[in-house]
């Protein structure tokens, strides 16, 4: 089946500084043939400081030193307060609807955000970003 | 791009799976190639079970959160739909037997109901096929394979002539 085209394309920018784009591909440069260019951000996954989605004009981020969004130049923080370890969640939701005629594979919505713990009890957290494919971004706690 | 997605079926005694299956009709017949109109269900029987998984491959980091349900349009009278099981644990997948016409017991979740798909059962994924054991809800290994999405369509009291056509939806996360 044909393979949706990505509307949005991600930048991971590491604490050293160095930025890795996203090709339109969408290929590991590690991995070429098997794996796509995430795989490569999750071998530093650690060391990503901010996590930029941008596309259809529009520009998402999420900063995982403090876990606050930026959604086109609106900040929104954390309410969870101070938490440690956070760690960078990205993925895109695909639906495929079957029938009398199947269809290829839709692209729904992306999502960017993080998990973190809290520092004394280790109680985990989530907060994610979800932009669907009209451009339209919703915050999931 | 995206991981690259293939819905297969398997037929026959010897589970022989086709690739890049283009419809999912129910009928009397085991096979993926004869078309609905000659093979028609009679009212009080079922439809033989279809035996239908997805294949991912190409390039992706991950496959995880899957989601499969009813979507869209009713059944009418006398028509229920019998789907393999939500995955809880690797043990819930289904192990391929030759696709008949006889009540399929182990299609335990009704899903004659159109629902919203984010109430769907919970699909997994495995390295080496719709039937083997170590299915999880996320997957790296490529290529993988969904557990398999069994359906039977089992009729009484429905009436004569073509079923509405439903659609039934598979949601994945990937990246």
């Amino acid at each position: 089946m044909q393979q949706p085209r990505l509307s949005y394309l991600f930048e991971a920018r590491f604490k050293d500084g160095t930025t890795y784009f996203q090709p339109p591909t969408d290929v590991s440069q590690e991995h070429p043939l098997t794996r796509s260019s995430f795989y490569d951000v999750v071998q530093r996954l650690s060391e990503v400081d901010v996590f930029t989605l941008r596309g259809c004009g529009r520009v998402h981020s999420v900063h995982l030193a403090d876990g606050h969004f930026v959604t086109d130049d609106q900040i929104i923080h954390s309410p969870h307060g101070q938490l440690t370890n956070y760690r960078l969640i990205y993925f895109r939701r695909m639906q495929v609807s079957v029938g009398g005629q199947h269809k290829r594979p839709e692209m729904i919505a992306y999502f960017i955000g993080w998990q973190a713990n809290q520092p004394d009890t280790g109680k985990n957290f989530q907060m994610m970003l979800e932009i669907s494919a009209d451009g339209a971004s919703i915050i999931r706690k | 791009m995206s991981a690259t997605f293939q819905w297969y079926e398997s037929n026959g005694a010897g589970e022989t799976g086709t690739a890049d299956r283009t419809e999912t009709n129910w009928k009397s017949i085991d096979d993926s190639t004869t078309a609905y109109s000659s093979a028609p269900i009679v009212d009080g029987t079922n439809s033989f079970d279809k035996w239908q998984y997805g294949k991912f491959s190409g390039t992706f980091n991950q496959i995880l959160n899957g989601l499969w349900a009813h979507t869209a349009v009713a059944f009418g009278t006398g028509l229920t739909l019998k789907a393999s099981p939500t995955m809880t644990v690797d043990a819930d997948r289904l192990a391929y037997a030759t696709p008949s016409a006889t009540t399929n017991a182990t299609l335990t979740y009704n899903a004659t109901s159109a629902i919203a798909i984010g109430s769907g059962k919970a699909v997994w994924f495995g390295a080496t096929g719709p039937a083997s054991s170590g299915k999880a809800a996320s997957m790296t290994t490529n290529p993988c394979y969904t557990n398999y999405l069994t359906t039977q369509l089992q009729t009484s009291g429905a009436s004569a002539n073509d079923t509405a056509e439903v659609t039934l939806s598979l949601r994945y996360d990937e990246n």
